[in-house]
């Protein structure tokens, strides 16, 4: 359990997934805000991306997809926040283009909460 | 009846027997290089001395012969200077035989006979009498006194008889007056010969014979030296020959009638050739005329009326044959009974209506022998309903519609009580370059339809009515054929001669072989026909050009070629594929791999079996059943982007299937924590209930969509990858006009399926790129922006270019007139299409700032 309230933002279109992934992550403790699109999702990081621990990304989104979140993240705000980006993409080549973009991990679907938490919190913790 | 008469004729004209004695006389000739009896006859011509030879000089030159021993010395025609007391002379100092032509003048005298002029036989002299009658007593000829004194006791042969000629001309010694009464003579020339003293009688002609013109001395010597030497030429009895000529007959059709066709030529030859062998035999050996001649002719009419029986047979046979194609060819193509009944008229107007979407239609037909035109049929209209009265198609606007070739787009009121709306055409039946009749309908104004498609159509319809109107006027022509005798006496109306039959049929035989080979040519699939050897018969223009492309020539390559170049497989393999073919009469699709064509097409080779009923006698076989080879090139490309389609469709399906699994496998992660408190795990299990049922759905969903037939134009919409579509258009254009344009879409990582048809997205992408790149400026560069919305796509394309009044692109756009611009009218159909799957098309246009085209795409929502 973490000491100091990690705040962590899911940018993910499915609503029951996005609620479920909340549920997992607040019974951890953590502080969750969600979004349902890139576009919103970019309009809180605006302003709050330095108290942001982690993103947790969707890369298949209406209005704005994750790939130009991840790109506004990292070069338009040259931010290092940690994000890990979700995939229903099986493909290796996928992974590798997410990765060399900045994500700093990719998970695919469907999720597997335990895998889900370990991996969060092992950024978090690095 | 002919031949009674020309044999009639050929009687009274003696054609035959001229005939038999012109082959005598050249058998004759021909004979005379064989050798003959020794001549008995030594002639003496008096000739050039005989108005000088005085009594003495007779006396003294029967002396010079008498010396050597004669057998008999005759003398042809007694002296003109000799008396009776010369005579009585001569005749007690030599075994003398005088001839003369008045030999009842010399009664008293037992040695002066008859020196007779030969009978006639057509032109020619052949025979010689024995006997000649003057004034009812009978005188020993010359010829026959002197053969009846040395053989004393023949006396019974009284009728003339034929010379024999044989040895020629110069067979008989012949020595002049002059050389005997100057001592010439040689004893071996006249001993135990008889010699003829020959007189040339004045004013006397020579005389044809067998062997030319022969002066009378001449010809007296060769019958004596005939009768002496007992060979004269004996002719066949009559009866003889009836028997011969029958039995030649007879042999002739036995043996002609059981030889094959080939061989009778020859056979009747060998007749003409053996009667010739034996009859020369028979003239030469024998002295046995066969009356060859008669034989002759009964042997080539025999041959002549072969030839003509079978010429007549094969004739009559062809005819037959020919008249039995050209109806059974006729009764192919339409049925009587499609003339005879309104009902077929009936379906082709409803058919034609319903297909072009006509409102009015009428079928008119030409009157025969007439200019004026009535109804066939009629939809929605009637014959009354035509403006002008006259139905003259002499005048307009039939006679514009004629000069036109098509159809006439009609500016005045043609049908009455037309509708405000109603745009109504006119078009010439013509078939086989004679107007048949014509077509006129209405059609409802419509702003989207194509009128260049509409026209097309319909005059491959019209091609197609007036072949039916050109048949429906034959069978009424052949109706009023069958009327009586009388009537067609009176109209001077005959039957249609077997020439003219034939040729029609081969007429409409060659329209519709020529029909089919458009056909062919117009097919999609590229095609080539190969005969069952393997040579090409028909190659289709697509399958000509495709070939050629690939630097292949059709017709300089077998079967077997073509498949080794298409497969890119061994000779021995492309054997083994059409032997299989052969052999079991199937088909086989060999994936084409060849270097320089596209990929995606199958070379489908199958064999064409003949399925007609063979018209052969019961148990014979046709020699082949299979006919040929056809060997497509099926463009699989498009049901390869059909399955490309429902792969994407099914990928994205596999998106959110692991989405769902996601809320599933997350639902039941949390609903086992011990934490979360019973109302949670109950709305947790809720949750996974719901998306389990939602899942199914979704798949049920993508099923029915994997499952639809995509290339079927009933159905207008599917998921679609909108992506391949657009690169290819921007390519594609960009190709197209040559003009250094960029054109850089910004694609979306992650973009959903669009609702559209793949083929027309196409279209779309094309027309509206087409357009700003021919308006945009050399250089600039084509801004295409793409944007994913929760239910729809939007796609924005802008250039830099010079740009329409915005009026103007409005007007193009949705004006109800047809556009020169193919551009436009591709851009028009565009915007049509994206309103049918539910999306927004929007155009600007701003002159020298260029174009904006934007459209919205409904995505594919689950």
């Amino acid at each position: 359990m973490s000491e100091i309230q990690k705040n962590i933002v899911i940018i993910e279109d499915d609503p029951v997934l996005r609620e479920l992934t909340q549920m997992a992550f607040v019974m951890e403790g953590f502080e969750v805000h969600m979004f349902e699109d890139g576009e919103k999702g970019i309009e809180y990081l605006e302003k709050n991306l330095a108290s942001v621990d982690l993103i947790l990304l969707d890369l298949f989104m209406p209005v704005l997809d994750g790939v130009h979140v991840l790109n506004w993240i990292r070069k338009t705000c040259q931010s290092s926040v940690s994000v890990v980006v979700m995939t229903a993409m099986v493909d290796e080549e996928t992974e590798r283009n997410m990765l060399s973009a900045g994500a700093n991990n990719v998970i695919k679907k469907p999720l597997d909460m335990k895998v889900l938490l370990t991996t969060t919190q092992a950024l978090l913790n690095n | 009846m002919s031949i009674v008469t020309v044999i009639s004729l050929s009687m009274f004209f003696e054609v035959f027997n001229r005939f038999d004695r012109w082959i005598y006389d050249e058998a004759t000739i021909a004979a005379q290089f064989f050798g003959s009896h020794p001549p008995r006859v030594l002639l003496i011509e008096v000739d050039t001395d005989y108005e000088g030879l005085s009594v003495n000089s007779w006396m003294s030159l029967i002396e010079q012969v008498h010396k050597y021993n004669p057998e008999v010395i005759a003398i042809n025609i007694l002296p003109w200077n000799w008396n009776r007391k010369d005579i009585n002379l001569a005749s007690q100092r030599f075994p003398l035989i005088i001839g003369s032509t008045h030999p009842e003048l010399y009664a008293e005298f037992n040695n002066i006979v008859f020196s007779a002029i030969p009978p006639l036989d057509g032109n020619v002299y052949r025979q010689q009498r024995r006997f000649e009658s003057v004034n009812e007593k009978k005188y020993q000829v010359l010829e026959s006194a002197i053969h009846r004194k040395i053989y004393v006791e023949d006396n019974t042969d009284e009728g003339n008889f034929y010379i024999n000629f044989m040895g020629g001309p110069g067979r008989l010694p012949v020595v002049s007056s002059k050389r005997v009464l100057e001592g010439g003579l040689v004893e071996t020339l006249v001993k135990d010969k008889v010699i003829l003293l020959g007189v040339k009688v004045p004013l006397m002609m020579d005389m044809p014979s067998p062997l030319g013109m022969m002066p009378f001395a001449h010809y007296q010597a060769y019958a004596l030296d005939t009768l002496l030497n007992q060979n004269k030429i004996q002719i066949a009895d009559i009866w003889l020959i009836i028997v011969l000529v029958s039995l030649v007959v007879f042999a002739m059709l036995l043996v002609v009638l059981k030889i094959p066709d080939r061989y009778q030529l020859l056979v009747i030859s060998g007749f003409i050739l053996s009667t010739l062998v034996i009859s020369y035999i028979c003239i030469v050996f024998f002295q046995y005329w066969i009356m060859t001649g008669y034989l002759l002719i009964t042997e080539f009419s025999i041959l002549i009326a072969l030839l003509y029986l079978r010429n007549r047979q094969n004739q009559q046979a062809l005819q037959s044959m020919a008249l039995n194609s050209a109806a059974r060819i006729e009764s192919h193509w339409l049925s009587e009974s499609f003339y005879s009944s309104d009902a077929h008229w009936n379906h082709i107007a409803n058919m034609v209506t319903q297909t072009l979407s006509l409102e009015r239609t009428i079928f008119l037909e030409r009157v025969e022998n007439d200019h004026r035109v009535r109804e066939i049929k009629a939809l929605n209209c009637g014959l009354e309903d035509i403006s002008e009265m006259r139905r003259d198609y002499q005048r307009t606007p039939y006679t514009t519609a004629i000069e036109q070739g098509g159809a006439l787009k009609l500016k005045h009121t043609y049908l009455e009580a037309s509708a405000d709306d109603e745009v109504q055409y006119l078009v010439p039946l013509n078939f086989a370059g004679n107007i048949q009749g014509f077509w006129a309908f209405t059609i409802k104004h419509d702003s989207t339809l194509d009128e260049n498609k509409l026209i097309d159509a319909v005059e491959q319809f019209a091609l197609q009515i007036s072949e039916l109107l050109y048949h429906r006027s034959e069978w009424e022509k052949n109706q009023q054929s069958q009327q009586s005798l009388v009537v067609k006496l009176m109209q001077m109306k005959f039957e249609e001669s077997s020439y003219e039959s034939i040729n029609r049929s081969i007429n409409f035989l060659t329209h519709r072989l020529s029909v089919m080979e458009t056909l062919m040519d117009g097919l999609e699939t590229s095609a080539i026909l190969y005969d069952l050897f393997g040579r090409v018969v028909h190659v289709n223009k697509s399958m000509s050009h495709m070939l050629t492309g690939i630097n292949l020539v059709p017709y300089s390559m077998s079967a077997v070629d073509l498949i080794v170049k298409l497969a890119g497989c061994s000779l021995i393999e492309a054997r083994n594929y059409l032997s299989y073919l052969i052999l079991e009469q199937g088909f086989i699709n060999i994936p084409v791999k060849n270097a320089g064509m596209k990929s995606g097409h199958m070379l489908m080779v199958s064999a064409l079996k003949n399925t007609e009923e063979p018209d052969v006698i019961e148990g014979e076989k046709q020699p082949f059943e299979i006919t040929g080879v056809l060997c497509e090139l099926i463009d699989m490309s498009q049901i390869r982007e059909v399955y490309s389609q429902k792969e994407k469709v099914v990928e994205h399906m596999s998106g959110w299937l692991r989405n769902d699994l996601s809320s599933i496998s997350m639902a039941c992660d949390l609903s086992q924590d011990k934490r979360v408190s019973s109302d949670k795990r109950d709305q947790l299990l809720q949750v996974i209930k719901n998306k389990v049922m939602v899942l199914c759905k979704n798949f049920e969903k993508v099923n029915t969509i994997v499952q639809q037939d995509m290339t079927s134009r009933l159905t207008s919409q599917y998921p679609v990858d909108y992506i391949e579509a657009l690169q290819d258009a921007v390519s594609e254009s960009q190709k197209a006009h040559n003009k250094s344009v960029t054109i850089n879409p910004v694609i979306p990582f992650c973009s959903p399926l669009v609702m559209a048809a793949p083929k027309e997205l196409r279209q779309v992408f094309n027309a509206v790129i087409g357009i700003l790149i021919s308006d945009a400026l050399d250089g600039s560069e084509i801004e295409v922006k793409i944007k994913c919305d929760v239910k729809f796509m939007e796609f924005k394309f802008t250039n830099q270019g010079f740009g329409i009044p915005q009026e103007q692109l409005q007007s193009y756009l949705h004006s109800h007139e047809s556009l020169d611009s193919n551009e436009f009218q591709s851009l028009r159909l565009a915007s049509h299409l994206i309103d049918n799957w539910g999306g927004q098309f929007e155009a600007c246009s701003e002159i020298g700032e260029g174009m904006r085209f934007s459209f919205t795409l409904k995505s594919f929502q689950l």
